[in-house]
């Protein structure tokens, strides 16, 4: 509760803009609803059971729960891969729909725009997705993250003829026991003006997906450019904590040294080094408290920041 | 000690009415020689005469012999009506009246005053549990002890003891045969299909009664009130039983009158006891079963006659309850309590005539017609509080009428030729919920010729042809092109049997099976036996026997295309036949300890099976469009099964009052498969085309032990007689199931993670927890209250155990009954 307190009160310290702009709905997974399929799903999010084959969905494995080992707030979701009769279904999570076939490699994720329960406008540019997890994959496995903005009809996969930007993340192939961020940048292929977001997430590598897999996911942001981070440069900063070990990146710039800084809350430069572009950085974080900190990645006049929470 | 025993030939029936005209004969005869002799010799001028009888029936005994005991050859025999008169001259004898399987008699005659007392005699049977006489199962009409094959013959006596409403409850009491929710197992020889294609053959009068398109016994069918006899024959026995005789055969007899009149009437009223856990009990109220059955049999037209007329009518509440399934459930055919009722009526008739013109010639009609609404469960709601409770989707409602008609005649020339000429016509109408509602037409003719060579020192031959026609509609067949299909089948088959001496005995024969298929599927078997049977001592003897089995494929297994529930049951019109083949050795000890006189009964048996059918649990729709997925007949690998057998029954008697009858059977089982890994089928699987074999579809595949399969099965019962009081108990104990389909697993865990949006199948904590064998007691007491009444309360389940025999069956729970019969 704290650290989500302080991540609160960081971002507005950050830029009151970011939180200004276009969300996704309970991104924490707080809030629960009975849709009478037995389980609760999310509020906003919409599952297996819940698919436009109302013949299957009875049969249909449960394939989340409301985790209780939350980041912030008191829940997370937990996903999970179930294998019934030897066909392995997929802990998978939509603020879509989710169109179920027994032939796995015939089932998709869309965007009912007919219903609005499955879908969700939205007609913002964000610069990057940030999210929270914790993952148990069966080996050879791992748990992915894919938002798509876009226009009008739209499945995955299959049909992304109405694509504007992707933001895909592929969890570790490891163990991963504490709660870690990911961000990662949209990748727009279109100037357009989009629709609707649609989000998969999943606890396997769909088709391939192997029973016993598990992921647990938390606090699900968009980020959007602020005025002091260079526009063309803020998908590109990359962090992340395995253990004890700090992973940054600085992607895709010229060639060129910059300085890389991490300070904590009260603005102490905790760790400086330069670093070249490029190149991923591995920090040691055994020396460094728990806790919220900020990145600083500086070159010429330009600046670009990063919150991370180190454990 | 060996003691010696006579076997009864009181059934041989049709040999007993022409001894009994040639008794009449005798004796008229004999009467006239006496009455010739006395007027020439003027001495014997007094009549010793009289009546035999059986003690304990009072039935007249025809043919038994009265003869002085100093002088064989002055003597008579016993008439149609048991009566004798044998000329005397003044003196005191004693005469000898003996009768076959009955305790000779010596009975002291004063002859001295001028009138000699008219006397009764009253014959002991050696034994009621040694009257057995295998009449047809071995072809020949051949002593138990004379069987090349293994044998067990139940007697009605315990049929009316166990208040028997259908017959397989009294089957299930045979060492070696299992009924497994109706399905009949010997010997291991079959897993579990809910009864479609039954590898055990099933006969009233010789004539089959298994249903034409599923190959399944219509156990409700057999006439129970009027049963004179079971034989169970054990082992592959096609050559003489036709096929689906894959694993052994079932004959049942059922009576012709005595020379008396007989009616019986029998009603009982009987309810459920509650289950040991409140929690269990699905009914308000009392969850009754009643009944009542009769039978008339009298000889009309001076003895040239029989008729037999016989039904009943029963109801019961039924001890499973209808589904209740989850709130999220959605059961698509709901169902109520009062659905679950079972109701039956049935009636039936044996008229045999004997020609007054011909001798040896007779004919008649066997009818019977029943109606039954019935309700079949095939899975229970879960393994705790619903035990008694059945599966949403998982129960069939059924209207049945069925009937047979069996007209036929029998010639015995004086030459020793027999003529028989035998039919069943056999109609079946099912009206059943899911669509699986069928109509069939079976008609079964059969010619057999027999005789007795003595010219080649009493060779036995019997030969015939036989003709099995099944006509189906049902819309659950439609997968063979068309609801309508027509299966034929065509057998040819004969038998040579030889004695040499008085201790060998030895059989062969063959048999050649033809089946016809809607024009397109053609099979073609020759099948052989051969036995032997040797008598090494006074009560000793020794058999041995090698035969095959071979079972054609019926209509449901290979064209049923149906769903049940949110699954499905898909055709194989691919299916091949099965084949058996079975050797054993077996030994039939006579033995005498103290009071106790019985017979100790022991067989190694092995069997070999091929192509063997089961029910398995796949995607077996590539488009997944009719049903994603469910279950279908498949042929699967090679598998052995070597056991023994042995039996004991007997019977104590001490002093006049009391008498102690004992059944005894244990059977060892150890059923494997010979390829482990031979992969028999693919799926469409969507995760991957699942491969099966044996390892991959069994729970427990460690030790290669067939699904469904006890390893030992222990059957017992007693039974004490005092005066008109009896009390009798029976015991049967079933080992673990070895092995099961893993599907039944797979289907807990799909349901399970449904959420409760399907019903959960719930198997694996019952089968880790309870699978520790099975002991189930019944127990009855009767009192005979003037020979005409008999009351009797009897318990089935006496300890209320809560169990299961096959996966997701819950067995009855305590019965107890009160049962009335009156015998006029």
């Amino acid at each position: 509760m704290t650290r989500f307190l302080l991540l609160t009160a960081v971002s507005i310290i950050m830029g009151v803009g970011a939180f200004s702009q276009q969300q996704i709905n309970n991104p924490g997974f707080e809030t629960w609803e009975d849709v009478g399929i037995g389980t609760d799903e999310p509020t906003h999010w919409s599952s297996i059971k819940t698919s436009d084959n109302i013949n299957l969905n009875p049969l249909a494995p449960v394939v989340w729960e409301k985790s209780t080992d939350a980041h912030s707030g008191q829940y997370s979701l937990k996903l999970f891969n179930v294998s019934t009769f030897g066909i392995v279904a997929t802990g998978t999570i939509t603020n879509g729909q989710v169109h179920s076939d027994f032939n796995p490699n015939l089932g998709y994720v869309f965007t009912n725009i007919e219903n609005d329960l499955f879908h969700t406008a939205f007609d913002q540019r964000p610069d990057s997705l940030t999210g929270w997890f914790m993952c148990n994959p069966a080996e050879g496995d791992f748990g992915t993250v894919k938002f798509v903005l876009h226009k009008g009809y739209l499945k995955l996969p299959g049909d992304e003829a109405n694509l504007i930007a992707t933001a895909y993340y592929e969890l570790p192939h490891v163990v991963v026991t504490t709660w870690t961020r990911f961000s990662v940048p949209f990748n727009y292929v279109s100037e357009e003006i989009p629709e609707y977001f649609l989000s998969v997430i999943t606890s396997g590598d769909g088709v391939d997906a192997l029973d016993g897999s598990e992921v647990w996911y938390d606090d699900f942001a968009f980020v959007y450019k602020s005025s002091d981070i260079d526009e063309n440069s803020i998908h590109y900063f990359f962090a992340s904590q395995y253990g004890n070990t700090l992973y940054v990146q600085l992607d895709k710039f010229p060639a060129r040294y910059y300085q890389l800084s991490i300070l904590n809350t009260n603005g102490q430069v905790i760790f400086n080094q330069k670093a070249e572009s490029g190149n991923r950085i591995e920090i040691n974080t055994d020396q460094i408290n728990s806790g919220l900190y900020i990145m600083v990645a500086q070159y010429n006049n330009r600046v670009i920041t990063r919150k991370i929470i180190l454990h | 000690m060996i003691v010696r025993v006579n076997y009864c030939i009181s059934s041989l029936f049709y040999l007993k009415q022409n001894i009994n005209l040639f008794m009449q004969v005798r004796g008229i005869l004999l009467m006239m020689m006496v009455g010739f002799i006395t007027i020439v010799s003027g001495q014997q001028n007094r009549v010793f005469s009289g009546r035999v009888v059986d003690k304990y029936t009072k039935e007249s005994l025809i043919g038994a012999n009265i003869y002085l005991k100093k002088d064989m050859g002055i003597g008579s025999v016993s008439d149609f009506n048991g009566y004798f008169a044998i000329p005397v001259a003044s003196g005191e004898y004693q005469f000898i009246v003996s009768f076959t399987g009955m305790k000779s008699q010596t009975i002291e005659v004063d002859a001295t005053a001028n009138e000699i007392p008219y006397r009764v005699v009253e014959m002991e049977p050696f034994s009621t549990q040694f009257d057995e006489v295998v009449v047809r199962a071995g072809r020949f009409d051949k002593r138990l002890e004379d069987q090349t094959v293994s044998i067990e013959v139940i007697k009605p006596r315990l049929i009316d003891a166990r208040n028997t409403t259908s017959i397989e409850t009294i089957l299930d009491m045979v060492p070696g045969l299992t009924i497994l929710d109706e399905e009949p197992q010997i010997r291991g020889g079959s897993g579990f299909t809910f009864g479609v294609g039954s590898k055990v053959a099933v006969f009233i009068d010789n004539l089959p009664v298994i249903s034409g398109d599923a190959g399944k016994p219509d156990w409700s069918l057999i006439p129970v009130e009027n049963i004179k006899q079971i034989e169970v024959v054990k082992g592959a026995a096609s050559v003489l039983s036709g096929s689906s005789a894959l694993s052994g055969a079932i004959y049942i007899r059922t009576n012709y009158p005595d020379i008396q009149p007989k009616t019986k009437i029998k009603t009982y009223v009987g309810w459920m006891s509650p289950p040991q856990s409140p929690a269990n009990r699905w009914w308000e109220g009392v969850n009754y079963t009643s009944g009542v059955s009769f039978l008339h049999s009298r000889q009309l037209g001076n003895g040239h006659t029989d008729l037999v007329i016989g039904g009943m009518f029963s109801t019961d509440k039924s001890y499973l309850g209808a589904p209740r399934p989850g709130p999220l459930v959605i059961d698509s055919v709901p169902i109520n309590d009062n659905q679950m009722q079972n109701r039956k009526a049935r009636i039936n008739f044996n008229f045999r005539r004997r020609s007054n013109k011909i001798t040896g010639l007779h004919f008649g009609l066997n009818g019977n017609f029943m109606a039954k609404k019935a309700s079949t469960v095939f899975a229970w709601l879960d393994d705790t509080v619903n035990f008694y409770r059945a599966y949403p989707g998982a129960v069939l409602l059924s209207d049945n009428i069925t009937f047979y008609l069996d007209p036929y005649i029998n010639f015995y020339s004086s030459l020793g030729l027999k003529h028989e000429l035998s039919n069943r016509v056999l109609y079946s109408d099912i009206k059943a919920n899911n669509d699986q509602s069928t109509k069939s037409l079976y008609i079964y003719n059969a010619y057999q010729f027999s005789k007795s060579f003595s010219n080649l020192g009493n060779l036995d031959f019997i030969g015939g042809v036989t003709s099995q026609y099944t006509r189906s509609f049902a819309n659950m067949y439609e997968a063979s092109g068309s609801p309508l299909n027509y299966l034929w089948n065509l057998s040819v088959f004969m038998e040579v049997e030889k004695k040499f001496g008085d201790a060998l005995n030895l059989s062969g024969g063959i048999r050649m099976e033809n089946y016809q298929l809607n024009d397109s599927i053609t099979d073609t078997k020759p099948i052989l036996r051969v036995g032997a049977s040797i008598k090494l001592g006074q009560e000793t003897y020794l058999r041995t026997s090698l035969g095959q089995g071979y079972r054609f494929p019926s209509i449901t297994e290979r064209y049923i295309r149906t769903t049940v529930g949110s699954f499905g049951v898909f055709d194989n019109p691919d299916l091949k036949s099965e084949t058996s083949w079975n050797s054993e050795i077996g030994i039939k000890q006579g033995f005498k300890f103290k009071n106790y006189y019985g017979y100790l009964d022991m067989a190694l048996f092995y069997q070999e099976y091929d192509n063997t059918i089961e029910y398995l649990f796949g995607f077996w729709d590539s488009t997944y469009i009719f049903a994603p997925a469910g279950f279908k007949f498949v042929n699967t690998g090679k598998s052995k099964i070597t056991g023994i057998d042995i039996s004991v029954n007997g019977q104590a008697r001490f002093g006049k009052y009391y008498e102690i009858n004992t059944m005894f059977g244990y059977t060892y089982v150890m059923p494997v498969t010979l390829q482990p890994d031979y992969i028999f089928a693919h799926d469409y699987n969507p995760g991957g085309h699942t491969e099966f074999s044996y390892e991959s579809s069994s729970v427990n595949p460690s030790k290669r032990i067939l699904k469904y399969r006890y390893l030992h099965t222990l059957k017992a019962d007693i039974e004490f007689v005092y005066k008109n009081l009896s009390m009798g108990s029976s015991v049967r104990f079933f080992s673990k199931t070895e092995n099961l389909d893993r599907a039944i697993f797979d289907f807990e865990d799909a349901t399970v993670s449904t959420g409760g949006t399907m019903q959960p199948i719930l198997y694996r904590n019952y089968y880790e927890h309870h699978n520790n064998g099975n002991v189930i007691v019944d127990a009855r007491i009767s009192y005979k209250w003037k020979i005409r009444h008999e009351f009797a309360l009897i318990s089935s389940n006496l300890l209320n155990r809560m169990y299961s025999l096959r996966p997701l069956k819950a067995e009855p729970m305590r019965n107890i009954t009160f049962q009335y019969i009156l015998n006029l």
